[in-house]
């Protein structure tokens, strides 16, 4: 087998001595030419009647054949007439030997099949070079032949599998595709196809437009490139079919007719497809992304320069999309984007596909810029919308409004149902910006102003808003991701009882994780109480304090509290109450484990407003701390109509202790007024053993500090607590005020 | 000369000294011919020229006989067809007179309703036995 598979290329092959069958009856002429033949070369056999030249070609076919014409029984015409019916005979040359002028002869060789005839002359048995130049020229013919047929059919092979065939039109003769061609259209190779057969396999919508195209090439005389949608019924799903055609041309210069290839390019096309959408619109929701709606953005604004109108882009984010997904899963998350997406694009005349015109910007009329109208997803919870052309703010204003509206209607997710609402900032081209990236920060700054305002509205952008910083901007910008990016820690400090050297809480502090940088909470907690970020932010933490609770009463029986601080704004809010319930119970733990703290400041300003609120915590067991007290309003009246437990004394007076007479008066003072109300007092910023020792002589047993533990993750408090208390190495407590009560030190916290 | 010598090694062919007086021989066979032959034969290890004239002269004895018995029946496709063959294989040995006159018979045999002419075919029949006794006495060496 190995043996037969050509390893040479034609060129080497050409090499090999080519094989000769010579009939001839008389076997002086066999002879003679036989030894001529090989002494020049060829490889012969010989045969002395016809018959026997057919024996021979059963044991395989020469690579040429010399015949006698004239031969007694089976002569030479009818020899090459049954080679020819030869599997593989009919491409073997065939050189017919005729004798002088016997024209009868010449031309029933040809009929028989011959590819050529030689004349034997009364000297041709002396003239080897005329018949050896025939025979090498035949040879030659026959395998530039072979090779043609071999690449005709390398050509039929590879069309094959590119789904590729060829065709031929003519004006007096119609259409006639190769086997291949037809394949292309799921055809039998034998079977015909007409224009019209073609024409009916193309979906009626597109057919007249084909038809028009093909009549203006036709006219043209032009070069044919298009692609053709067919839907054969013989065909499952929809295919597309490439088509290329030259057209060819007669001696005076009239078309008659194209040559051409057809190639099904439905797996091309429906990847290309696949990537242009996958490009430019997002895979959850199907709007426009980011790349696809500020390319739409671009042009808009090139026509609305041109065209001298308005555009508004609009910016919108879901209010608190976090919480949702959080408490629902992403899932669930996704769906409600999802919902969100199609009521959004309800409230535009949404375009999915853009009119190629459009931006080439001719043909389809002024008013073409319209097909740019969209809403996409920039990412996460944020979405744009595109208006190419409002008459004035007020348009866009009313499609915000629109947009609010559609919100509020409950979406059914996982079986619940959300209220989901959004704040959308508003930029208008060129009023608040010349490009598409000033028009975006913009949207993004107005929209920055709802959200400190309390959310679910909309805002212009105005100069007012411009006032701030970019640096500042940028901070606020990261933040308002910082929480969806889990880039927000609690670190705990604990208090500490010294008379019993013994926990009795910790306070949770806000870190923010930015680039590998702990930003600390005076950096970004007055801008986030400005921006109004606060509010998500300071739920988080509540949130993240019981998950906390719960994780350390199953890892060391915790049972103390992690107190939260909070602006007074949380507290004005109404669900403030059914918040914290929600969280501590979703997470099975008491409600005390949060006790909230709020500055002495804070609660001052807005005093009426946030007592109820106390008192409806306080009810439901969630203890008020009052933080860095001292420091604000002197008059205490008010602590007798508030309901709360704890008074944490500013460190200012904590550090003066020792140093300024008057801040051990203020902290006796305090601990008296506490006593009397039945307030717990604790010193926050003790960072000395002296600190210690005095605030304890004074009264103060409950303290928080560095000379306890600075505010550390999680992990690191449990660590802690097995070293610092249950190890007993603590300076402070061999300073021996844990000693005091009752002579015994005691732990409280965890298993001891 | 000298290649006509080799090819026609083993062969009676008369010296070339002796070549004027045996007439018959030169006269009834182009020896050059012979010698184009031995050409395709140049050690003369295949016996070519000899393995051809032997052929040759087997081929002609029964022709010889064929066309005698066609000329007693008056065959004249036959006689044509005869002419044919031992036209083309005497020309292939050089026997070119002999080739000629079997042109001329097959040449008016195969005109319509013609016939070789008797004195004609008598002269090539003579003709073709001498011929044969050449070649058998040059085989006979």
């Amino acid at each position: 087998m190995s043996a037969s598979v050509p390893l040479f290329s034609p060129d080497e092959q050409a090499h090999e001595p080519a094989r000769v069958l010579l009939a001839d009856d008389d076997p002086v002429t066999l002879m003679i030419a036989a030894a001529a033949l090989r002494e020049r070369g060829f490889v012969v056999r010989e045969a002395e009647s016809g018959q026997a030249a057919l024996d021979a070609l059963a044991d395989g076919l020469p690579d040429v054949i010399l015949l006698d014409a004239m031969m007694p029984g089976v002569d030479g015409f009818e020899t090459c007439r049954a080679l020819r019916a030869l599997p593989g005979g009919e491409h073997v040359p065939v050189l017919m030997l005729t004798g002088l002028d016997d024209d009868a002869s010449i031309a029933r060789a040809y009929e028989a099949g011959a590819t050529d005839f030689f004349v034997k002359t009364q000297q041709w048995t002396q003239q080897w070079s005329l018949l050896d130049g025939r025979l090498r020229y035949l040879l030659r013919a026959a395998r530039t032949r072979q090779e043609l047929e071999r690449s005709k059919s390398k050509l039929a092979r590879a069309q094959d599998l590119a789904r590729m065939g060829s065709f031929e039109w003519r004006r007096q003769g119609g259409l006639v595709l190769s086997p291949e061609a037809l394949r292309v259209f799921g055809l039998p190779s034998r079977e015909r196809l007409s224009m019209h057969g073609l024409l009916r396999m193309v979906p009626a919508e597109d057919r007249s437009v084909l038809v028009r195209m093909l009549r203006s090439t036709l006219e043209h005389g032009a070069v044919l490139t298009t692609d053709i949608p067919i839907t054969p019924s013989w065909y499952s799903g929809d295919h597309v079919v490439h088509v290329e055609a030259e057209p060819e041309f007669n001696d005076l210069g009239q078309m008659i007719g194209y040559t051409g290839v057809i190639q099904d390019v439905t797996d091309r096309r429906v990847a290309e497809d696949k990537i242009r959408h996958l490009a430019n619109f997002d895979a959850l929701t199907g709007l426009p992304n980011r790349r696809q709606l500020l390319w739409r953005a671009e042009r808009a604004l090139k026509m609305a320069r041109r065209l001298g109108h308005q555009c508004a882009l609009l910016l919108i984010d879901l209010d608190r999309f976090k919480n949702i997904n959080d408490t629902l899963g992403h899932q669930s998350g996704d769906e409600l984007l999802t919902e969100v997406a199609r009521r959004l694009r309800r409230c535009v005349r949404h375009s999915d596909q853009v009119l190629e015109a459009v931006y080439e910007g001719h043909g389809m009329g002024v008013r073409s810029h319209r097909s740019l109208e969209a809403v996409g997803r920039l990412g996460g919870d944020e979405f744009v919308a595109l208006l190419p052309e409002v008459g004035d703010e007020h348009d866009a204003e009313r499609v915000a409004q629109r947009m609010l509206e559609v919100m509020r209607e409950p979406i059914v997710v996982a079986g619940q149902e959300c209220f989901v609402t959004a704040s959308v900032g508003v930029a208008i081209y060129p009023r608040d910006g010349d490009g598409v990236a000033d028009l975006m920060r913009n949207a993004d700054v107005a929209m920055y102003s709802v959200k400190a305002t309390g959310r679910n509205a909309s805002a212009l952008y105005g100069p007012q808003l411009a006032g701030r910083g970019r640096e500042k901007l940028e901070l606020e910008t990261a933040l308002h991701k910082a929480l969806e990016r889990e880039e927000l820690v609690l670190h705990y400090q604990p208090k500490i009882d010294v008379r019993g050297a013994r926990m009795t809480g910790v306070e949770a502090l806000m870190r923010w994780q930015r680039g590998g940088r702990l930003v600390p909470p005076g950096e970004f907690i007055p801008l986030a109480e400005e921006t109004g970020l606060i509010v998500p932010i300071s739920e988080w933490a509540l949130a993240e304090a019981a998950r906390q609770a719960r994780s350390w009463q199953k890892g060391f029986g915790f049972a103390e509290s992690i107190a939260v601080n909070l602006p007074s704004r949380l507290f004005e809010r109404g669900d403030l109450v059914d918040f914290i319930h929600r969280v501590v119970t979703e997470e099975g733990v008491p409600h005390r484990v949060i006790m909230l703290e709020i500055t002495e400041d804070n609660l001052m300003q807005e005093l009426q407003s946030v007592i109820p609120a106390l008192h409806r915590l306080n009810e439901i067991g969630v203890e008020i701390a009052i933080d860095d007290f001292g420091t604000g309003y002197s008059s205490l009246s008010y602590l007798t109509t508030l309901p709360i437990s704890e008074l944490k004394i500013d460190r200012s007076f904590v550090r003066e202790l020792g140093i300024s007479p008057q801040s051990s008066a203020v902290i006796t003072a305090v601990i008296a007024l506490a006593r009397s109300l039945g307030l717990r007092v604790v010193a926050e910023g003790v960072e000395t053993l002296r600190q210690m020792e005095v605030l304890h002589r004074l009264g103060v047993s409950v303290m928080q500090g560095y000379l306890f533990s600075r505010p550390v993750p999680a992990a690191e408090l449990e660590l802690w607590l097995e070293q610092s208390l249950h190890g007993r190495k603590m300076p402070w407590i061999s300073a021996g005020v844990a000693e005091d009560e009752g002579g015994r030190a005691r732990v409280l916290v965890g298993r001891g | 000369m000298h290649e006509i010598e080799n090819a026609l090694t083993g062969l009676a062919v008369p010296p070339r000294a002796a070549q004027g007086d045996d007439a018959s021989v030169a006269t009834l066979i182009d020896l050059q011919v012979l010698a184009r032959l031995g050409e395709f034969d140049p050690d003369g290890r295949q016996g070519l020229v000899r393995r051809v004239l032997q052929t040759y002269e087997s081929s002609l004895g029964r022709q010889l006989q064929d066309l005698l018995q066609a000329r007693a029946r008056g065959d004249v496709q036959q006689l044509g067809r005869i002419a044919h063959t031992l036209k083309s294989s005497s020309a292939a040995v050089g026997a070119t007179t002999l080739a000629q006159g079997c042109a001329a018979i097959e040449q008016s045999a195969r005109q319509e309703g013609g016939a070789p002419d008797g004195a004609e075919l008598d002269a090539v029949l003579a003709h073709a036995h001498a011929v044969r006794r050449a070649v058998a006495a040059m085989l006979d060496a």
